[in-house]
């Protein structure tokens, strides 16, 4: 790998953790060692449920 | 494309380097540290991404609809995979409780659950590739 790619590599993360905040906290996750949980399983399950296609694309144009 | 909308493509250009500087991570880390991880941390690890995945997949989607206006149909069509990336993700996150309780007990886990978590995942990540591949064919680049 060039050095301009991973400066590259590293601007783009720097991105990632600055304005991807649900990343960021991916990454932080990433570093634990701990194993996952019953409880951070449903915590995830909500998090997926909770977002509905409304709520991601506010910009939809299908009538509610 | 007008002058005011520019910065918006960047942004989602960005979005996507992003996602994909964090899949590069995800699976540097995943594969320099495997044997040290417990599989169920693995396996959170992973679906935790995909669900990030989707959301910037998604926001990049939102990004075209505000732009270019698509039909109500191909709305649609993101919709109802959407929909389905829910319940498979869903799937997941059950499988991934049921196996970590049983790690409770049994430090290595039951094998069959962990089968089929990792089943699972494989539809999830299934489900994802789907959608990521009709968002993209409307010309949005990944």
């Amino acid at each position: 790998m060039t050095p301009e790619a991973i400066a590259l590599a590293l601007t783009v993360l720097e991105f990632a953790i600055k304005e991807e905040p649900v990343i960021a906290k991916e990454i932080q996750d990433l570093l634990t060692k701990a194993d996952a949980t019953p409880a951070d399983w449903l915590a995830l399950r909500q998090r997926v449920l909770a977002k509905s296609y409304r709520d991601l694309v506010p910009n939809s144009q299908i009538p509610s | 494309m007008n002058r005011r909308n520019q910065p918006n493509g960047v942004l989602i250009q960005m979005r996507v380097l992003a996602v994909m500087a964090y899949a590069l991570l995800l699976g540097f880390l995943l594969v320099s540290s495997g044997c040290h991880t417990p599989p169920g941390r693995t396996a959170y690890n992973v679906a935790s991404g995909t669900q990030a995945s989707v959301e910037v997949v998604m926001a990049g989607w939102n990004e075209y609809v505000g732009l270019k206006h698509p039909a109500i149909a191909d709305e649609l069509k993101v919709k109802a995979a959407y929909a389905q990336y829910q319940v498979a993700m869903t799937a997941v996150c059950d499988a991934g409780a049921i196996y970590a309780a049983s790690t409770v007990t049994n430090s290595a886990g039951d094998t069959g659950l962990q089968a089929a978590l990792v089943q699972a995942r494989e539809n999830a990540a299934q489900s994802l590739a789907d959608l990521a591949a009709l968002v993209r064919s409307f010309g949005i680049k990944f």
